[in-house]
């Protein structure tokens, strides 16, 4: 298997304005139980996990087949996170396109259902994490994912024209998750890019 | 640099051989029953014995709160068991013997709880650690990463020796006899695949405590529960030995374990074990597993005739140097301080730090060293609270670490002047919670969760108790402080309700056409003196109203006992029936339409049902091993295959003779279970109980096929053509169907 096949990544989209609270995070619990309910994603949607005790975890995660989702607080960063499984389509650009997409219209519709809270519940247009969580094919060495983050680029210009993108490591732990710090040029229209957000329409992937 | 190498290759060096070939086999194994080429039930047992466990909603169906979802999984004809996607997220359980862990399988836990699962490590009430969510494809490269550090899954599940616990103190507590832990670690992998534990009607657990005293062992509950002791002999010297206990058990009935020896000297705690379970194997319930543990089976004999029956047993055994052969290096266990211990400086320690010390932290018998127990709510980690773990333990105790059957870490060798320190790195981890071994340190199963037999939600309610007792913690009575809570999801008791001084359990209530979520409410327990006492149930209460039943209980118990009175002493005092009464109010259910809040589980919004239970793993699959011997002899035509696959001709027809000797031995076991695996020993015994008897005869073809196997054990030559190597894989195929034809004429009972 080489970087280009490879289905374990997933965008974060980051929360703007700092941190939620555990009564603020278990709000999330009914609507990602609304998701799976309707199933009206690309992805077959499992089941829900609560971590909301758990400090700097994972959240709370909607469990998926082919990808999970989340409202996720690793490493002290709030945000929702599409994180790739399996079974995810062979070609590399609909596989982008469908993580990509996965993210956008859960940031679109998590704001939308819990719009109540408005202010503790919005997520960046501007700044996106790429991530890879592979160790066989990266073992360790950033350079591993540069044809994949030179992939992304190309397509993030593809969807977004005129926008340019910043893609830069992040770094820190060398044991942890590789991440690309992705910054737009201005403010991304995630409407633009996944038009059913408003219907129920599900992609089938096989 | 992108690598292509797969796990496989890059481990190989580093995992041990026969391991390595264990993980080798389940990955065949999968691609079999992937082929169809084993049943789901054989299989179910086999990826259970290497700790691949199902999960709610593996047979597809899932309820979402108004309707059964059929779940569109893309395998949807391949199943892993009875009733089990493929597909579907399962949970795999590792082998943590006494919880021991290093540093460096610290980071990797890491690593794979990303990579595999959901980001979270979870400590179990066994010091076991389980992943959840997982793909079956991913277990044998995760067991491969695992078995690089030292990790096996062998057995972790299905009808075995499971785990082996022990005080997590031991070595280092002051109350000890002697440290126990390589008598655990002896006895754990001694029977680790042992043919004598591979026949069980359902698993068996063991524990060691270095003490009677305290509950850290918890060996009454245990199927084979070990006590540290000491004798002074005639002669002056001082013998080890063990106060041995034998068909202990929670369930959904708790059963004390019996006193098998008051003191079982340490060169018999292997060679008595090894009988125990020779005995279990050969008398033990098969078919209804719902009386299967051994405990059904000591209590229906009586200790005594349970105690005779094993002494015969452990008489006919044949000597084994590995009895005794770790008693030349009991120190092998032993992990020394990395750090020299200083005195704690208390001058200047502030409150808070001190109030840790004062909770979490206890002193070795070890002068200047303490042990850290950091508290882990619900037994959780993420990823880089586990690698920050393992930077503290590099940088203050090395591979120190265990885990505790209270689902928390213990640092073992702390210098007590590095305390402040640690505190300091514990907070920045968010894992300095003063609780460790409170009431605010609450135990629970996994419950509704994932696991298929929950009936509710025993960590959301576990959860919401700790949240809400640790904003109260700092003003409580000393003695509430000192209470237990434990949660189960159901009656099976994988939270440890029984022996909690509060426990609860799971249940389902009909309330006016709607199902309402309960706990049934345990007092009377006692979770100290090894857990020296079982609770009982007074009365299911809607789950929304445990937090206020805790605060009624705690109530009582401040305003009612009498001076260094326990919790267990004050029910027994007052009567359940009195204690009953307190609960009497908040059993009732308001109406769905007054408060819909009581008809969903804490942290699940969707309207309660125990529709989405299933058949239960824990139990395992019973699989005679005779089936299992057949199941491998297929495995291993399988590979014939293979082998002539690649041209290695010679090597596939020496398989294929392999896969029929391994047929032949699984049948002769059934008669002779001693057999041993000498090609020569298996083909005497076969001719004169299968050949000689008809027995193998098949009702048309008559001595056809046993004919294949005499003809190829005396052909020896196996340096032939393609052809000839094919012929005997055929060959051996249609003999392995006619010991499967055999077996069935054989009769279930045939064992």
């Amino acid at each position: 298997m080489g970087i280009l096949d490879i289905q374990q990544f997933g965008v974060k989209l980051p929360l703007v304005g700092g941190s939620l609270t555990k009564e603020k995070l278990r709000e999330v619990i009914p609507v990602f139980h609304q998701w799976i309910r309707e199933q009206g994603r690309d992805v077959e949607l499992l089941d829900v996990a609560d971590y909301s005790h758990v400090q700097d975890g994972p959240g709370v995660l909607l469990v998926g087949h082919e990808a999970n989702f989340s409202v996720d607080g690793t490493e002290g960063e709030w945000g929702v996170l599409v994180q790739g499984k399996r079974d995810l389509p062979s070609d590399l650009d609909r596989r982008l396109h469908s993580i990509l997409m996965n993210g956008f219209r859960a940031v679109e519709d998590l704001e939308q259902a819990l719009g109540e809270v408005e202010g503790d519940f919005r997520f960046s247009r501007k700044q996106l994490s790429f991530r890879v969580v592979n160790r066989l094919v990266t073992n360790g060495a950033p350079s591993a994912l540069a044809p994949l983050v030179d992939y992304l680029n190309r397509v993030l210009k593809g969807i977004f024209p005129g926008i340019t993108f910043q893609m830069t490591q992040k770094l820190g732990d060398p044991r942890s998750v590789l991440t690309w710090v992705v910054v737009a040029s201005s403010e991304l229209d995630f409407r633009a890019f996944c038009p059913e957000v408003e219907g129920d329409k599900r992609v089938p992937l096989h | 640099m992108t690598s292509k190498k797969s796990w496989k290759m890059r481990l190989n060096e580093k995992i041990p051989e026969d391991w390595g070939e264990d993980i080798d086999v389940f990955e065949r194994q999968m691609v079999l029953r992937k082929e169809g080429k084993l049943s789901e039930k054989v299989f179910a047992e086999t990826r259970l014995r290497k700790g691949v466990y199902g999960q709610r909603f593996d047979n597809g169906k899932r309820h979402d709160g108004i309707r059964t979802q059929n779940f569109n999984f893309p395998n949807q004809d391949l199943m892993k068991g009875p009733n089990t996607y493929w597909d579907a997220p399962g949970m795999i359980r590792l082998k943590i013997p006494y919880g021991a862990m290093t540093v460096e399988q610290l980071e990797v836990l890491a690593d794979l709880s990303e990579e595999y699962s959901d980001g979270i490590t979870h400590i179990t009430t066994r010091q076991d650690i389980q992943f959840h969510f997982l793909h079956i494809d991913d277990a044998p490269d995760l067991m491969r990463r695992l078995a690089a550090v030292g990790i096996t899954t062998k057995e972790a599940c299905g009808n075995v020796v499971r785990n082996t616990t022990a005080c997590p103190f031991a070595g280092v507590c002051r109350g000890e006899a002697f440290d126990v832990t390589p008598y655990a670690h002896g006895l754990s992998f001694f029977l680790m695949g042992h043919p004598d534990t591979q026949d069980f009607g359902r698993k068996v657990k063991i524990a060691f405590s270095g003490c009677t005293t305290n509950p850290c062992g918890l060996t009454s509950f245990h199927d084979i529960g070990a006590i540290a002791k000491t004798r002074r002999n005639d002669d002056g010297t001082m013998e080890r030995g063990f106060e041995l206990y034998v068909g202990g058990g929670l369930g959904s009935v708790p059963s004390k374990a019996k006193l098998f020896d008051e003191f079982l000297p340490e060169g018999e705690l292997l060679p008595i074990s090894q009988a125990i379970c020779r005995v279990f194997g050969q008398l033990g319930e098969k078919n209804n597993r719902t009386r299967a543990r051994m405990k059904f089976l000591v209590n229906s004999l009586g200790i005594e005739e349970f105690k005779r029956l094993v002494l015969v047993e452990r008489e006919k055994l044949k000597e084994d140097k590995e009895w005794t052969s770790f008693l030349g290096h009991l120190d092998s266990t032993q992990i020394g301080a990395t750090r020299e211990g200083t005195e704690l400086d208390r001058r200047f320690l502030n409150p808070v730090v001190q109030e840790w010390i004062d909770t979490n932290v206890r002193a070795q018998r070890q002068a200047n060293y303490s042990t850290v127990n950091i508290a882990c709510p619900l037994g959780d980690l993420s990823a880089s609270q586990m690698r920050g773990l393992a930077d503290l333990a590099r940088d203050y105790v090395g591979d120190n670490i265990r885990a505790s059957v209270e689902q928390n870490l213990i640092l073992r060798w702390v210098s007590d002047g590095d305390l402040p320190d640690i505190h300091a790195r514990l907070v920045a981890l968010k894992l300095a919670d003063a609780v460790a071994g409170t009431i605010v340190d609450i135990t629970s199963c996994p419950g509704t969760d994932t696991c298929k037999l929950g009936h509710s939600a025993s960590r959301g309610l576990a959860s919401v108790l700790r949240e809400q007792l640790a904003v109260v913690n700092t003003q409580l009575d000393e003695a509430v402080k000192e209470l237990r809570i434990k949660v189960s999801g159901c009656f099976n008791s994988c939270g440890q309700h029984h022996v909690a001084d509060i426990g609860f359990y799971g249940v389902g209530r009909k309330v006016k056409g709607y199902m309402v979520p309960h706990f049934q409410v345990v007092v009377g327990g006692e979770w100290k003196n090894n857990a020296g006492s079982f609770g009982l149930a007074i009365g299911a209460v809607p789950s929304k109203n445990i937090p206020k039943t805790v605060e009624v209980m705690t109530s009582h118990f401040v305003e009612d006992r009498k001076p260094g009175e326990s919790f267990k002493a004050l029910i027994g005092r007052l009567g359940k029936s009195e204690v009953k009464q307190w609960l009497k109010e908040l059993q009732k259910v308001p109406a769905h339409a007054e408060d819909p809040s009581f008809y969903s589980d804490w942290g699940d919004p969707r309207e309660y049902t125990t529709g989405d239970l299933g058949v239960g793993e824990c139990a395992g699959e019973v699989v005679s091993f005779t089936e299992f011997g057949l199941s491998d002899s297929e495995r291993e035509v399988f590979d014939a295959q293979l082998l002539l696959e690649s041209g290695e001709i010679s090597k596939a027809s020496s398989a294929a003779l392999e896969a029929m000797l391994t047929a032949a031995r699984a049948l002769v076991r059934i008669e002779y279970p001693d057999v041993g695996d000498a090609p020569v020993e298996v083909m005497g015994e076969f001719r004169s109980r299968y050949h000689e008897t008809r027995k193998f005869h098949d009702p048309y073809a008559g001595a056809k096929f046993v004919n294949f196997l005499f003809r190829q054990f005396e052909d020896e030559d196996f340096s032939e053509d393609f052809e000839t190597a094919q012929h005997r894989i055929e060959e051996a195929q249609l003999f392995i169907e006619a010991a499967y034809s055999c077996y069935a004429r054989l009769g279930a009972g045939a064992q």
